[in-house]
């Protein structure tokens, strides 16, 4: 009886003590946290929605919504920003879910006429060395879509150029160009059709 | 004893070549030298510190709770180094990913806890973490470095994650991508390069083993040539 009183002190004792030293190192690394994946956020905003467009803070006119047609059931994000409260362009964050490896998750920035601005891989877990060339930081591949709109290629031309489309491929990885070519096409039609739901009455409204 | 405890950690009982254990982190983020480097000093880390706690506690502990504590001291270590990670080095954590926090279920841990830490000294539980881990670094960095050079092409790629931008221009391209053997990236190439490994330190040990054999067969030839002079 004093053994197991004594025991479920000791145990007890023990998780108080971690739960006080994780609280701790949590409150200590929580700022710097934010600070980063804000930083990386700003950062891919910044590649996608170029200065000039606009005049408002994008991270003031964002909500996020649910959208399965931009591949996800969970809520993502959308930016939309306005020059002189005219509707300029948006960012919208987008899942590419048939990649090599899981979901590659992007950032598209489109102008309100439907035209790509930039495209940026937020987070992926495609084969290193192959296909993380679609990261801005080892290839420009991903730069090809800048300019493009629905209308600038056939639907069957959202394909690599091998298969007969418009888009360089990677060499040694087929399935990671493919996904994100669809992802933002699709994301394009999805743009195309509700985006003057989503700069009138936009989540950020409600 | 000290001295002894540094062989075994790095050499004799090699946490990843003789008694194969963390196999899991071990062959996944070996894939660059840069992952493995990172993920192998969060383990020596996590050693250090848990083998030392796991030490001092021991003789507070009774019998019957030493597992339950030993895991949460474990955890607890893991969890603030991961926090710790993500607040300096955020692309570091996010190329790392699952394998991070994972670092609690590397039975390298428990086991140095359960095995010699519960049993021996805080200084020389902190020496066998810091042999063990060592040992678990060095296996991880050579497999990372052998596995981006044939499957990469590269060496060191991606420096900057995890020494700063002065780390720039250290990464060097041996040659190009397109002529890479992709395999080596892949998960049968960490279970090919391991066993590669495994067979050069197997061919070491008993090529060590045959010379001391010779030696000791010529030492009894030569006292029995003595003691037998006639023949």
């Amino acid at each position: 009886m004093i053994h197991t009183s004594r025991a479920s002190l000791t145990l007890t004792l023990a998780c108080f003590t971690s739960i006080i030293v994780l609280t701790a190192a949590h409150q200590l690394a929580k700022p710097r946290i934010a600070q980063s994946e804000l930083a990386w956020k700003m950062e891919n905003l910044r590649a996608v929605l170029p200065g000039g467009h606009y005049d408002n803070d994008p991270l003031s006119t964002q909500f996020q919504h649910v959208e399965p047609e931009l591949g996800s059931e969970a809520p993502l994000d959308v930016y939309v920003v306005f020059q002189n409260d005219q509707p300029s362009a948006a960012a919208l964050e987008i899942i590419a879910g048939n990649g090599y490896n899981g979901d590659i998750r992007l950032l598209l920035g489109i102008s309100y006429k439907g035209e790509i601005i930039g495209v940026r891989v937020i987070e992926h877990r495609e084969t290193p060395g192959l296909g993380d060339d679609i990261e801005i930081r080892r290839s420009d591949w991903i730069t090809q879509f800048v300019g493009r709109s629905q209308d600038s290629s056939r639907p069957t031309e959202w394909e690599i150029k091998r298969n007969g489309g418009q888009f360089d491929g990677i060499t040694g990885a087929t399935i990671t160009p493919l996904a994100i070519i669809n992802a933002v096409h699709s994301a394009l039609i999805w743009f195309e059709t509700n985006k003057d739901k989503l700069f009138n009455d936009g989540g950020f409204s409600a | 004893m000290n001295g002894s405890l540094w062989a075994r950690g790095i050499w004799e009982d090699n946490p990843a070549l003789v008694k194969l254990l963390g196999l899991c982190p071990l062959l996944a983020v070996s894939n660059t030298t840069v992952n493995a480097l990172a993920l192998g000093l969060a383990t020596l880390v996590t050693l250090l510190v848990t083998n030392t706690l796991v030490s001092v506690l021991s003789s507070q502990l009774q019998y019957a709770i030493r597992i339950p504590i030993y895991v949460l001291v474990i955890a607890t270590t893991v969890s603030s180094i991961e926090l710790a990670v993500k607040a300096m080095l955020p692309a570091l954590h996010a190329s790392l990913g699952i394998f991070l926090p994972l670092v609690v279920t590397n039975c390298l841990i428990i086991g140095r806890a359960e095995a010699f830490a519960s049993k021996h000294s805080w200084r020389e539980s902190a020496i066998d973490a810091a042999a063990m881990g060592i040992g678990f670094l060095w296996v991880l960095v050579c497999l990372g470095t052998v596995r981006e050079l044939i499957g990469q092409g590269s060496i060191l790629a991606d420096a900057t994650l995890l020494f700063g931008a002065s780390a720039k221009n250290w990464p060097i391209t041996v040659f190009d991508n397109e002529y890479a053997a992709l395999i080596a990236v892949l998960p049968p190439g960490a279970f090919l390069a391991l066993g590669c490994l495994l067979a050069i330190r197997n061919s070491i040990n008993s090529a060590h083993k045959n010379r001391q054999g010779l030696n000791d067969i010529s030492g009894d030839l030569a006292t029995f040539n003595k003691s037998h002079p006639g023949s």
